[in-house]
């Protein structure tokens, strides 16, 4: 890795040559089926992934710089399968994550009803300044939704999270997601004391498309 | 069991493939010959080939090499490809198998060569067909093949491995090769890394060494499984892999490990398994409660023994684990009416304190949450586990009692806890004099002598229960606990006194609702003897061994719903329990009058004996003895504090 220093802030080459400023490990998380893969893919290669893709390790991980206001962050996206498999996720999991994006489906009332165990587990284990995002996926199947915006909101309110939806089919709010986690990243890591602090909520907010009731 | 294996595989072995090497045509290595031949995964096909090729072994293949890597399918169970590529050959054959049968597959795997280099590959094909047609046979069954090809007869025969079986030096490869590679000391900071879920890279030049290193390194977590990520050898495309935030356990051939370094890895221990060399950021065997490293260390520094004893090296780190979690049926809780749970409190309290440190972490892990969920499963589905884990914690008896005996420290803790324990003691007295009073009541006809030896036997029972009754009342009582859902005591408390039917009057009631005197008594737990077991009469739940000096008692503890109108409601747990080592059977049925507070006001505040575990036999022996019940001579008994 080769550091050069500027404008105060090591900038590294990765393997492929591309320049970064600092990288951050993002995690997917959520039950199975909800559509973690779709929407790593869709993130990295706009593409929407369909069929079954399976990871013959039982991990998949994806590399994407985001500039954030000239600096270049790159998020490594972990994806892992077969968490559903544990009762309960340990910490040793989220151990080193810098960020968490926990998904569900709106098409998919128990994976929702899942997200407050999520939630809990990861105020029980994860780092404490983990950046957390709940992204209820799969929202473009109007006609199939059982999970109402309204309650998702609430329950990402209550714990004190940005909340949007998502349809890796569609791509919408898809690049949001991600470029929002890599800025509230890069404004804890470069903030000074007399900055305006960020806040990824009312970013969010403000930048979200609330997708359309009828397509 | 928390393994990732599949357990009921069809076939013993998925697929056959014969891989060719890149070339200078196709720079991706390809798959040119497969059975059975209409076997389709996508999947498989696409990646299969790059693990049978990890790195260029036309390059880094200084002898003949087998090795295996694992793919992990959406199940999440794990499939072995037994890999075998001597030097120069320009195909890798390679076996796909749900099975972990390292070395019959590499046995298969030098028949099916020997086939091919002798240009016979119709028998190759006739030895694939008889295998894969055959039902997976059972542990130890011997199979015989016999493939006739132009006249020769080939016999090809292997004994189908017992899954039970601790892995042997030399017979079992993987942790052979791994005993040579490492010494004592590596490997026991590397098991140390495994046990705390940290990311472990093993490296070496040789793929059969390497991929060894790591099937070996992860067996002996038994009775964990490594629960992340686990790729014994990476091929080139995945070597970004080992930037991952989450815990893994991977084997990188040594070309590649330039790479590895210079991504940006997180903090991982590093085995270079040619070398001999531990790059370890972390210090945590410095964690681990240090006459359990002694031990290990010792076990392991006596080489001659590993050798020797083939099962020596498997069998002290499984030592290890005993000590370590041994002891997880003492926080196993029967709720409510509900089924049987784990309690991480009581786990802590009931181990001694130089462990607490370790044993919170370990509650935090994955393979040890994944191991507890699963036995507490095993046990509510009303099945037990019957493993070389198992066995020996039965043969090192109460490993806490070990602990107090071998620790000096504990030894201090004992002595100054044992005023508090004579109060415990005249309790247990009182209780004793109550026994007798019960015993009254419910008319004793006649005595025999094997009848008093049961009536001891459970007397002792009661003896300990007594204690961890008292000690969980006063913990509770001092921590306020708000848990009521959970009842405190541990199952193993529920075996409370029981006279035996020679003690008990035939017409002893078989409903409490008809023994009214019964209720009326202080324990807060009655058993009644039933029948002999009746098998229809609830599932098996538990099963628990408790060591009596030379003695092993086996017992099963079998829980049901409670019967209609047992105690106006409250619940009635019917419980069996059956002595294998005499074959016989006995059922009890509890009653649970719960009179846990009022039991805890009679003794003071400064009785908390938890850090200790101590055998009042003796105590009770004196306590009988007041009650007229003398001159047993039982095997078994110890007497006085141990």
């Amino acid at each position: 890795m080769a550091g050069t220093n500027i404008n105060g802030v090591v900038r590294s080459t990765s393997v492929t040559g591309e320049f970064y400023d600092f990288a951050c490990k993002v995690m997917l998380i959520g039950d199975s089926g909800v559509g973690k893969t779709c929407l790593l893919v869709r993130f990295k290669d706009g593409a929407f992934l369909s069929g079954s893709f399976i990871s013959t390790v039982g991990i998949d991980f994806r590399n994407k710089i985001v500039d954030v206001e000239g600096t270049k962050v790159k998020l490594q996206i972990w994806d892992t399968a077969g968490q559903e498999r544990f009762r309960s996720v340990t910490h040793a999991y989220y151990r080193d994550a810098h960020a968490l994006l926990l998904l569900f489906d709106v098409t998919n009332r128990h994976s929702f009803e899942n997200i407050r165990a999520w939630v809990s587990e990861i105020h029980e284990y994860a780092k404490d300044d983990v950046v957390v995002m709940l992204l209820g996926n799969k929202c473009d199947m109007t006609s199939e939704r059982c999970v109402k915006r309204e309650e998702a909101e609430k329950l990402a309110k209550d714990n004190k999270i940005p909340y949007m939806e998502t349809s890796a089919k569609s791509g919408l709010n898809v690049d949001l997601a991600f470029v929002a986690v890599a800025k509230d990243l890069q404004m804890k890591k470069t903030r000074r004391p007399n900055d305006p602090k960020f806040s990824v909520l009312e970013y969010v907010d403000q930048q979200k498309q609330v997708p359309s009731k009828c397509c | 069991m928390g393994c990732r294996l599949e357990l009921n595989p069809e076939h013993i072995f998925e697929c056959f493939f014969e891989v060719e090497a890149p070339s200078e045509e196709s720079k991706e290595p390809k798959i040119v010959r497969r059975f059975p031949e209409d076997y389709k995964d996508e999947v498989v096909d696409k990646e299969l080939p790059k693990f049978c090729f990890p790195c260029d072994l036309s390059r880094f293949n200084p002898a003949g090499q087998f090795f295996t890597f694992v793919l992990i399918g959406l199940d999440n169970k794990q499939r072995f490809g037994f890999c075998r590529h001597p030097p120069g050959a320009k195909t890798c054959l390679c076996i796909l198998s749900h099975l972990p049968w390292f070395e019959i597959c590499y046995k298969m795997l030098n028949s099916l060569a020997e086939f091919k280099y002798a240009q016979q590959s119709s028998a190759g094909s006739k030895l694939l067909t008889q295998l894969y047609n055959l039902d997976v046979p059972l542990p130890g069954q011997v199979l015989r093949l016999t493939v006739s090809e132009k006249g020769s007869k080939t016999e090809f025969s292997f004994q189908c491995p017992d899954p039970r079986a601790l892995p042997r030096i030399p017979e079992n490869r993987n942790i052979t090769e791994f005993f040579s590679a490492v010494d004592g000391n590596n490997m026991m900071l590397l098991f140390v890394s495994l046990l705390y879920e940290r990311r472990v890279l093993i490296t070496s030049e040789k793929l059969s060494r390497l991929t060894a290193c790591v099937h070996g390194a992860a067996s002996l977590l038994f009775p964990l499984f490594w629960q992340h990520i686990y790729i014994p050898v990476m091929p080139a495309h995945l070597i970004d892999y080992t930037c991952a935030p989450m815990p893994f356990l991977v084997g990188v051939h040594s070309s590649f490990m330039p790479r590895v370094r210079s991504n940006p890895i997180d903090e991982v221990v590093i085995l270079n398994a040619d070398t001999n060399e531990i790059e370890n950021p972390f210090n945590d065997v410095a964690t681990l409660p240090q006459d359990v490293v002694k031990s290990l260390k010792n076990n392991l520094k006596n080489t001659d023994k590993i050798t020797q004893d083939g099962v020596h090296l498997a069998k002290s780190f499984l030592k290890t684990m005993v000590c370590l979690i041994g002891g997880y049926k003492h926080a196993l809780k029967l709720r409510e009416g509900g089924p049987i749970c784990f309690s991480q409190e009581s786990f802590l309290e009931s181990r001694p304190p130089h462990m607490k440190e370790c044993l919170e972490r370990l509650l935090q892990m994955q393979h040890f949450t994944q191991f507890i969920d699963n036995r507490v499963d095993t046990m509510n589905a009303g099945d037990f586990v019957d493993d070389a884990f198992e066995n020996e914690v039965s043969l090192s008896g109460d490993v806490y009692k070990e602990h107090l005996a071998g620790s000096s420290k504990l030894k201090d803790v004992f002595d100054s806890t044992k005023g508090n324990t004579k109060k415990g003691i005249q309790f247990l007295q009182t209780k004793a004099k109550e026994v007798k009073q019960h015993a009254k009541e419910i008319k004793v006809p006649d005595v025999n002598p094997e009848a008093m030896k049961q009536y001891w036997l459970q007397t002792k029972d009661l003896a300990k229960d007594g204690i961890s009754d008292i000690k969980k009342k006063m913990t509770n009582k001092s921590r306020d606990t708000d848990d009521s859902s959970l009842d405190t005591r541990s199952l193993s408390n529920i075996h409370a006194l029981t006279p035996p039917s020679h003690v008990v009057s035939s017409s002893a009631p078989a409903s409490p609702n008809s023994s009214p005197q019964f209720e009326r008594t202080a324990f807060n737990k009655i058993a009644v003897r039933q029948r002999p077991v009746t098998e229809a009469n609830g599932k098996s739940k538990y099963q628990t061994v408790l060591k009596d000096d030379k003695e092993v008692i086996t017992e099963e503890l079998t829980t049901s719903r409670p019967r209609s109108g047992a105690l106006d409601g409250s619940d009635a747990e019917m419980i069996s329990k059956r002595t294998s080592a005499s074959e016989k059977s006995r059922q009890y049925k509890v009653i649970n009058l719960d009179e846990t507070g009022q039991e805890a006001d009679t003794i003071s505040d400064d009785f908390r004996p938890e850090s200790t575990h101590i055998d009042l036999v003796g105590d009770v022996t004196k306590a009988l003895e007041d009650m007229g019940i003398r001159d047993m001579s039982i095997r078994g008994v110890n007497s006085g504090l141990v």
